[in-house]
C-alpha cells in the first residue's frame, strides 16, 4: 500500500462524528449570504434568532404568521374551539395556547429543527387529495411483537418489515397493504417473503375500523402550527392517569398522535408542516442528537420523554430538513423500535405508485 | 423563481442536481438566492475536509467563510468550469491556512494518542483498514511536520480528490509546482512511515 492510499484511509480516523455538517451551520451560512446580499428579494425568508416569517409580500397563499410566543406561565385564555370537520379557520382567529404546568418550552435546538422541517414541508406542492384517491406510502418498520409463538410458548421479537400501503382518503374505497418480511426475522412467519392484505371499507369512523381514512377529516391545511396545535388539543383525547402511576405530560397524547399520524399516514405536506410546527410548541420537546433511522439514514431526533421514561423522537434529515421517520425507546424493550418513510404520494388506485 | 427561498434552493439542489454548478453561479449574480444551492451540494464534503484538517473548533468557521468568500466573488467565476467543487476547495484551503498552527497541533495530538483530539473513541467506530489505523500516528506526525503549502497540495490530492490541474487552478500555482510540492510531501510522509517501521510492502 502506498502512502497516498494510507493517507486516504487514515483520513477517516479524523472524520467528524456525524455524517453531515451541523444543522445550525446551514442556517448560519444562509444568514451570512443573505446579510451579504445588497437588496434582498422581497420574498426571502428572514431567518435568525428563531423568528421565522416571511417579509411583506410573501409567496402566494402561503404567508406565514409571525410566530406567537409563549406569554406567561399559566392558562391565560380559552382555546379557540375548532370543530372536527371544519378545515377553514377564519382569518384573524387567535389561538391562545395554554402553557403547561412548569414544563419549560421546547428547547431552542428542537424548535429550530422542527420549524425548518415544517418550512420545508410547507414549500412542497400540496397534495390536496380527492376523496376517491389513495395515499401511498412505502416504509420500513422495526417493531417489537409479542404473543403466542408457533410452538405455543410466549415469544417476544423485534421484527423488521418493509411495507407499502394504500389508504383510501375517505375510507370508502378498498385499500391495500403489501409487505415483505425477511426470512428468519419473524417467529410467526419464519420463511418470510411477500404478503398482501386488503383493507375493506367500513363505516368510515376514524380509529375503530380496518380501513381508516388516510388522515383524520378536517385537519388544518394552512401550515399554521398554532392552529394545528389547537386542533389537536381539541380533538385528541388526553390520557387518563392510572392510579399509582405518574400523571402524563398534558400534551403526551397530542405528541403521540402526531407521531402516529406521521408514521401511519404519509401526511400531505400541507398537513405535515402544521404537525411538525405544532410539536415545536409542545413544552418539554428536546433535541436528541444524531439518530439513524431504521432504513440506515442519518438524521437528528427531536422528541419527548414521557413521565414514565419512554422516549419517542421524530427524525429529520439535517441537510434537506425532510421528515425521515421515528424512533421509540421504551423502558424494558430489547431495543428501540422505529419507522422510516421512504416514499409517499397520492395515487388514483390501490396498487398504483406515485 | 422569485418565490424560492434560500432553504428551498438547498433542498431542491440536494435532491435533484440536474442544473450544473456553473449555471447556478451564473444565475446567482442577478438572483443571489440561487447560490444557496451550492451549499446543499458541497457543504458536506467541505465540512468533512475542514474537520479532518482543523477539527470541530474551526471547521464550521472554515465552511461558513468559504461560502461567504465564494459568494462575494461569484461574478468572477469562470463559467467554462462546470464543476464548482475545486473552486470551493481552493477557497476553503485559503481559509484553513488561517488555522495552520491549530491544524499542526491537531495532527500532533492525534499522533500522540492515536485518536482525534476532539472525539471520544471514534477511531474504534471507524471501519478503516487496520493498517491505516495503525499507521495513523506516523502519518499525522508527518502531516504536522510538512510546510503548509506542501500539506495543502498533498491533502487536496489525497482527501479533496482533486487532480493536479485542479489543484494548480485552485491554488493559482503552476502545475510543475504542484508536482514538486506533492513529490516533496510524499517523500517526507514515506520517511516518517519508515522511521515507525512501515515499508512499501506493509
Amino acid at each position: 500500500m502506498d502512502e497516498m492510499t494510507m493517507l486516504r484511509q487514515a483520513g477517516t480516523l479524523l472524520d467528524p462524528p456525524t455524517a453531515g455538517p451541523p444543522v445550525a451551520l446551514r442556517r448560519r451560512v444562509l444568514d451570512e449570504l443573505e446579510a451579504d446580499t445588497p437588496s434582498p428579494a422581497p420574498t426571502l425568508r428572514l431567518v435568525g434568532s428563531g423568528d421565522t416569517h416571511r417579509a411583506e409580500g410573501g409567496g402566494p397563499g402561503r404567508e406565514r404568521r409571525p410566530r406567537r410566543t409563549w406569554s406567561g406561565r399559566n392558562r391565560l385564555g380559552a382555546k379557540v374551539a375548532i370543530a372536527a370537520g371544519v378545515a377553514a379557520v377564519t382569518a384573524g382567529a387567535i389561538a391562545i395556547v395554554p402553557t403547561v404546568g412548569d414544563e419549560p418550552a421546547a428547547s431552542a435546538e428542537a424548535v429550530e429543527i422542527l420549524e425548518s422541517a415544517a418550512a420545508q414541508s410547507a414549500q412542497e406542492t400540496p397534495w390536496e387529495p380527492r376523496p376517491d384517491q389513495f395515499v401511498y406510502t412505502r416504509g420500513v418498520q422495526r417493531a417489537g411483537d409479542e404473543g403466542e409463538g408457533p410452538d405455543g410458548d410466549y415469544v417476544q421479537a423485534m421484527v423488521t418489515r418493509t411495507r407499502e400501503s394504500w389508504k383510501s382518503v375517505d375510507a370508502e374505497h378498498t385499500g391495500l397493504v403489501r409487505g415483505v418480511t425477511e426470512p428468519g426475522q419473524d417467529p410467526w412467519d419464519p420463511a418470510g417473503g411477500p404478503w398482501e392484505e386488503e383493507l375493506e371499507p367500513c363505516d368510515g369512523t376514524w380509529d375503530a375500523c380496518a380501513d381508516i381514512p388516510a388522515f383524520p377529516p378536517g385537519m388544518p391545511t394552512d401550515g399554521d402550527a398554532d392552529v394545528m396545535l389547537a386542533f389537536l388539543r381539541d380533538t385528541v383525547e388526553p390520557y387518563e392517569t392510572s392510579e399509582g402511576l405518574p400523571a402524563d405530560h398534558p400534551d403526551q397524547a397530542v405528541f403521540d398522535q402526531v407521531v402516529w399520524l406521521l408514521e401511519n399516514g404519509g401526511m400531505p405536506p400541507e398537513i405535515e408542516a402544521g404537525l411538525l410546527g405544532a410539536v415545536a410548541r409542545i413544552p418539554g420537546v428536546t433535541e436528541a442528537g444524531e439518530i439513524t433511522d431504521v432504513a440506515g439514514r442519518p438524521g437528528v431526533g427531536v422528541g419527548l420523554t414521557s413521565t414514565r421514561g419512554a422516549r419517542t423522537d421524530i427524525i429529520i434529515d439535517p441537510t434537506t430538513d425532510e421528515f425521515l421517520g421515528t424512533r421509540s425507546d421504551y423502558p424494558g424493550a430489547p431495543e428501540p423500535s422505529g419507522w422510516a418513510l421512504l416514499e409517499s404520494g397520492v395515487v388514483d388506485a390501490a396498487g398504483d405508485t406515485p | 423563481m422569485r418565490d424560492e427561498t434560500w432553504d428551498d434552493m438547498t433542498a431542491v439542489a440536494s435532491r435533484e442536481p440536474v442544473v450544473g454548478d456553473a449555471a447556478i453561479v451564473a444565475a446567482s449574480v442577478d438572483e443571489p438566492e440561487h447560490f444557496a444551492a451550492l451549499y446543499g451540494r458541497y457543504a458536506g464534503q467541505l465540512y468533512r475536509y475542514a474537520y479532518r484538517r482543523v477539527g470541530a473548533e474551526h471547521a464550521e468557521d472554515v465552511v461558513a467563510d468559504t461560502f461567504v468568500a465564494a459568494f462575494r466573488r461569484r461574478d468572477s467565476y469562470d463559467t467554462a468550469r462546470p464543476d464548482a467543487r475545486p473552486w470551493l476547495f481552493g477557497i476553503a484551503t485559503k481559509e484553513i491556512a488561517r488555522w495552520h498552527r491549530a491544524e499542526a497541533a491537531r495532527y500532533r495530538a492525534f499522533a500522540r494518542s492515536g485518536a482525534a483530539p476532539d472525539d471520544d473513541g471514534m477511531a474504534d467506530a471507524v471501519a478503516a483498514a487496520v493498517s491505516a489505523r495503525a499507521a495513523g500516528p506516523a502519518l499525522a506526525e508527518a502531516l504536522a511536520s510538512l510546510a503548509p503549502g506542501d500539506r495543502d497540495v498533498l491533502l487536496l490530492a489525497a482527501w479533496g480528490e482533486l487532480t493536479y490541474e485542479q489543484i494548480a487552478g485552485t491554488l493559482e500555482i503552476k502545475i510543475g509546482t504542484v508536482r514538486s510540492r506533492l513529490h516533496r510531501a510524499r517523500r517526507i510522509v514515506r520517511a516518517h512511515l519508515r522511521s515507525r517501521g512501515w515499508t512499501e510492502e506493509s
